[in-house]
């Protein structure tokens, strides 16, 4: 075997095994033959269009669409209904800070005067509101089929994210740690989700014009809950506080609404995508939920917050698994390529 | 359809070929515009077997690796011809509206050194 063979079929593994099993042998061939008469001494690798159209491949055998076998199908179809679901909560948080800005304006209800946003602050409040806007149309263009668009808002929006993460860290340190992080991470990956499983192979989304609103009137329910709720719980004994304040949070209330759709999912058997789609969900709220930043920290109900961070974080990571192996389960292991073996002739 | 789509089903018209036959093929016919990787190639062959428009034709081992041949299926041929048939109608309206242009276009300086 050349060494350029040998680099050609490192480079395959990012195949699924079930989809090299009948493919390796004849992309091998096929990929010798264009790289002509080829020796050990020349040192050469598989180019990068090469490499990257093996990738391609790997993200769509893995994360399948129209034609794909049942399980590479079902992942496909999970990716893609987290993707809708993860900018669903970006578009959602969006609409509650432009809620949380509208106050420190001053336009709404009255806030104590020392946190209403004062002349130098407004650009970056403005600037913080756009940058959640953004997801709100990255939302809604998927929400219309217009999966390009919300593609190229999608990445914006995480660009924007990072860079103003990036600035507000360098101004205030403090904030550097693992929520931030965790935040991030959350924020990234329905972005990848979106990018990688709406590939041209992809089933044709539907276009629905009232879903784009569904991230408003999330947010709306939300806030009536804030308004409710909140000044009961601030009233409270502080300990209570500790133990309550990360369920009122948006986290809190995703988290909540997770363990109750996984566990309807699960005892009625629901469709593996979707189970799968719940189980990613889970990931991020995980992240976010570990409570690293408050390991030994001191402070009246900081370890009650930290106590129920961390069982939700492990109620999540069960629910996860357990949604994981019921789909698992649904779907039929052996998986072939499509077409191949099929009207072979002697 | 894909232009990859299209190219691969149109390289598979007069005969089987196999995966690197397919890709010079399709570089001849797009005139050296469109060169498939080997992953791209082999994501348009999936989907084009998975519709039924391409199908296995034979076997062969060639300086001891696996070599597979492709053809077009009925279905293929349909659909290429379906595709071929949309093409030609987008060209020919193509034509109308560039050659209506020109005569526009050869009209306006006639009346303008008429005016003149």
């Amino acid at each position: 075997m050349s060494l350029l063979e040998q680099r050609y079929r490192f480079v395959l593994r990012m195949l699924p095994a079930s989809y090299r099993a009948e493919r390796e042998e004849e992309m091998v061939d096929a990929f010798l033959d264009a790289a002509g008469d080829v020796r050990d001494e020349d040192n050469l690798r598989p180019g990068l269009p090469e490499v990257a159209s093996v990738a391609g491949l790997a993200v769509r055998t893995r994360i399948g669409g129209l034609g794909a076998p049942p399980r590479a199908r079902a992942t496909g179809d999970a990716v893609r209904l987290f993707a809708l679901l993860g900018l669903g909560y970006l578009a959602a948080l969006a609409w509650d800070n432009v809620a949380a800005e509208l106050v420190l304006f001053g336009l709404v209800r009255a806030a104590p005067d020392e946190y209403l946003v004062t002349g130098e602050q407004w650009a970056w409040a403005l600037l913080w509101i756009a940058q959640g806007l953004v997801w709100a149309a990255a939302f809604a263009m998927l929400a219309l089929a217009r999966v390009r668009p919300a593609k190229v808002l999608a990445v914006t929006g995480l660009a924007a994210s990072v860079l103003m993460y990036a600035v507000l860290g360098v101004m205030t340190p403090e904030i550097l740690g693992w929520g931030l992080l965790g935040f991030l991470f959350a924020t990234a990956l329905p972005v990848v989700a979106l990018l990688s499983a709406y590939h041209a192979d992809a089933p044709p989304v539907r276009p629905s014009a009232p879903l784009t609103a569904a991230p408003l009137g999330v947010a709306a329910l939300y806030q009536a809950l804030a308004l409710t709720v909140g000044p009961r719980v601030a009233g409270s004994p502080v300990e209570s506080v500790g133990w309550l304040a990360p369920w009122l949070d948006p986290q809190g209330v995703t988290i909540a609404a997770l363990l109750v759709a996984g566990t309807v999912c699960l005892t009625r058997h629901a469709n593996p995508s979707l189970l799968l789609a719940l189980a990613i969900a889970a990931v991020p709220m995980i992240v976010l939920r570990a409570p690293f930043d408050y390991l030994g920290a001191q402070g009246d109900g900081v370890q009650a917050m930290a106590l129920t961070m961390l069982a939700q974080a492990a109620v999540l990571a069960v629910l996860a698994v357990a949604l994981t192996v019921a789909a698992m389960r649904a779907l039929p292991r052996v998986e072939g390529v499509p077409g191949v073996g099929q009207g072979r002739s002697a | 359809m894909t232009e990859p789509m299209f190219l691969a089903l149109t390289a598979l018209v007069d005969e089987p070929r196999h995966g690197y036959g397919i890709v010079q093929e399709v570089e001849r016919l797009s005139e050296g515009k469109v060169q498939l990787k080997i992953g791209t190639l082999y994501g348009v062959l999936d989907r084009l077997a998975a519709e039924g428009l391409v199908e296995l034709d034979r076997e062969e081992v060639q300086s001891g690796r696996l070599r597979r041949y492709y053809r077009l299926t009925d279905s293929g041929e349909h659909a290429l011809q379906s595709e071929v048939s949309r093409l030609a109608g987008t060209l020919q309206t193509a034509t109308e509206r560039l050659s209506a242009r020109r005569g526009a276009v050869a009209v306006r300086p006639s009346i303008a050194g008429g005016a003149a």
